[in-house]
């Protein structure tokens, strides 16, 4: 029971951060890839220096990491294509329909046919080991 | 427009204690990415955990949104695209979030991981996968919007 209310304090406390913050809001991330406004990309720079410090300080186990092959600058040049065109990635996209843009449901949509295929394709003819991260 | 949301180190504080927290309780690094597609791929055998756990995060993560567009008083249905999006595709706002969506999918799945497990969790750690990931879907994502910035009317 204690991992569900993590599970779910967590996210929750993701996708109200992530609202105050204006990710989910497509005219904020097309201002922030379009070099027109830097608050973002200062948000996300000082959350990767506040995590850097809380990890350092408060986890003491190791934890997974991605391994370096040639599908992970592959696979993110497309995701990047993919987040400016549609303003989400998977969190984001989570936030967009909470906040009830209903249309950027089509997007997570998109989102589970993309994953689907590329397990498809990798399966068959790739062969690569992706690791997904998190959970 | 930007005065409405958070300035930009509360937003840092409350995202880098997120992840910490993430790691901390779980024992494993925050990323949505991996939660998305094992919500994808209910059924497969190397998937690690309940399928539930990460449906229940990943709603938990719009409940969370529904709460905050609330109390910004913002929140409100919309069933069409939004202005900014029907101003970049006209017609074809809703090709481009699934043809986007579809790129995020397959892309974040091939990378294993997304802006939360690559560019926050990896990040913080310097693990080199991670910050190449960063710096990849970042650099495609501008240079992608300045091309659409540039073609729309």
């Amino acid at each position: 029971m204690k991992g569900w209310a993590v599970v779910l304090g967590l996210g929750f406390a993701l996708g109200l951060a992530l609202g105050f913050i204006g990710f989910g809001d497509f005219t904020e991330v097309h201002r922030m890839f379009t070099l027109q406004d830097a608050r973002l990309y200062l948000t996300f720079a000082g959350a990767v220096g506040v995590t850097a410090l809380g990890l350092r300080l408060f986890v003491r186990v190791p934890l997974e990491s991605t391994r370096l092959h040639r599908s992970v600058p592959l696979g993110s040049v497309l995701f990047g294509v993919g987040w400016a065109l549609c303003g989400a990635c998977p969190g984001i996209g989570m936030v967009g329909v909470g906040q009830g843009a209903l249309p950027v449901a089509v997007a997570l949509g998109g989102m589970i046919v993309g994953i689907r295929a590329f397990d498809f394709v990798n399966a068959r003819w790739l062969r690569w080991h992706s690791t997904p991260c998190g959970m | 427009m930007t005065g409405q949301y958070w300035p930009f180190w509360a937003g840092a504080l409350a995202l880098g204690g997120i992840a910490t927290l993430h790691a901390v309780w779980l024992g494993r690094p925050l990323g949505v990415s991996g939660s998305l597609a094992r919500v994808a791929r209910p059924s497969d055998p190397a998937g690690v955990g309940s399928v539930w756990v990460h449906v229940a995060f990943l709603c938990a993560i719009a409940a969370g949104a529904l709460a905050a567009a609330m109390i910004r008083g913002t929140f409100r249905i919309e069933l069409a695209p939004g202005p900014s999006l029907r101003q970049l595709y006209g017609p074809w706002a809703l090709v481009a979030l699934a043809l986007g969506g579809a790129l995020v999918g397959a892309g974040t799945r091939m990378a294993g991981g997304c802006t939360s497990g690559h560019g926050l969790s990896g990040c913080a750690r310097l693990v080199p996968s991670s910050l190449i990931a960063t710096g990849c879907f970042m650099a495609a994502a501008v240079a992608t919007s300045l091309l659409l910035k540039g073609l729309a009317p």
